[in-house]
């Protein structure tokens, strides 16, 4: 995850190669994935200032949203409160994947309010904000990461570590 | 480049960042709330001068140690909390010199 962002701005090319990323994620249906493009400095202001876990200073984002209602359709109960939410975790993951090919840096941003993002991108009341992906070209040399991340991971069953055979 | 912010915007900035935490933090773990609260004070100490407030070097070093130090949240509660302890402490005792002072 990146924090610190020149200040150049993000290509339209660039943000639709990354479109294109987040949309070949995994989603239980098409209509109920939305992605909500911001790069308007005057609207990454008001996302800075009402957002408290946007501590970057990148120049774009993307909101991964979904269609509560369209989710609920095609999957039920389950669909709105679980899959949604996992298939735009996916789509937020795939973007960061591609983020780099493009010279990009991104940090997913989740401290922040539902009803806070529902007003700055007027998303109507169905559409529900997943994730916030911040998007810029990174400083170089990067801070070090402030930490690094290794899941437990285990064979078969739960208990048994994984070790490479 | 956008124009700077007047003072007004400032101060509507910082009041909308109180606001956001105070919402979040009812659904958020406690230490992410102390967090926000330290990242609110160096919020406001980096806005002053430009509220008009006369250069104030303590506490210019107090934001630059919790710009350093306040990630520790992240991954060493413990730490982050003697952190805390410190920079209170400290600024504590300062506030205390500085009453005294002034009551000579």
């Amino acid at each position: 995850m990146h924090r610190a962002f020149t200040d150049e701005p993000v290509s339209d090319e660039d943000l639709t190669q990354l479109v294109y990323a987040a949309g070949r994620a995994p989603v239980a249906r098409p209509d109920i994935r939305h992605l909500v493009v911001v790069t308007n400095p005057r609207l990454m202001r008001t996302v800075r200032q009402a957002c408290p876990g946007f501590i970057n200073n990148a120049p774009a984002l993307i909101a991964v949203c979904s269609d509560l209602e369209a989710a609920e359709r095609a999957v039920g109960r389950r669909g709105r409160e679980v899959v949604a939410r996992l298939d735009a975790g996916a789509a937020a993951g795939y973007l960061t994947l591609a983020a780099p090919a493009l010279g990009l840096g991104v940090c997913i941003v989740t401290s922040w309010t539902e009803s806070a993002v529902q007003e700055i991108l007027e998303l109507p009341p169905h559409i529900r904000p997943e994730v916030l992906v911040a998007i810029g070209h990174p400083v170089s040399p990067s801070p070090p990461a402030i930490r690094r991340f290794e899941p437990a991971v285990h064979r078969e069953q739960f208990g048994t570590p994984w070790t490479h055979r | 480049m956008d124009a700077p912010l007047t003072a007004e915007e400032e101060i509507f900035a910082l009041a909308l960042y109180l606001i956001s935490c105070a919402r979040l933090a009812l659904e958020e773990p406690v230490i992410y709330g102390s967090f926000r609260l330290v990242e609110g004070a160096s919020r406001l100490i980096e806005t002053a001068p430009r509220l008009g407030a006369e250069p104030d070097d303590f506490l210019t070093r107090c934001r630059e140690e919790i710009e350093r130090e306040k990630v520790r949240m992240i991954d060493d509660a413990d730490g982050y909390r003697d952190w805390l302890d410190g920079l209170l402490r400290r600024v504590v005792a300062e506030a205390a010199r500085r009453n005294l002072a002034e009551a000579g």
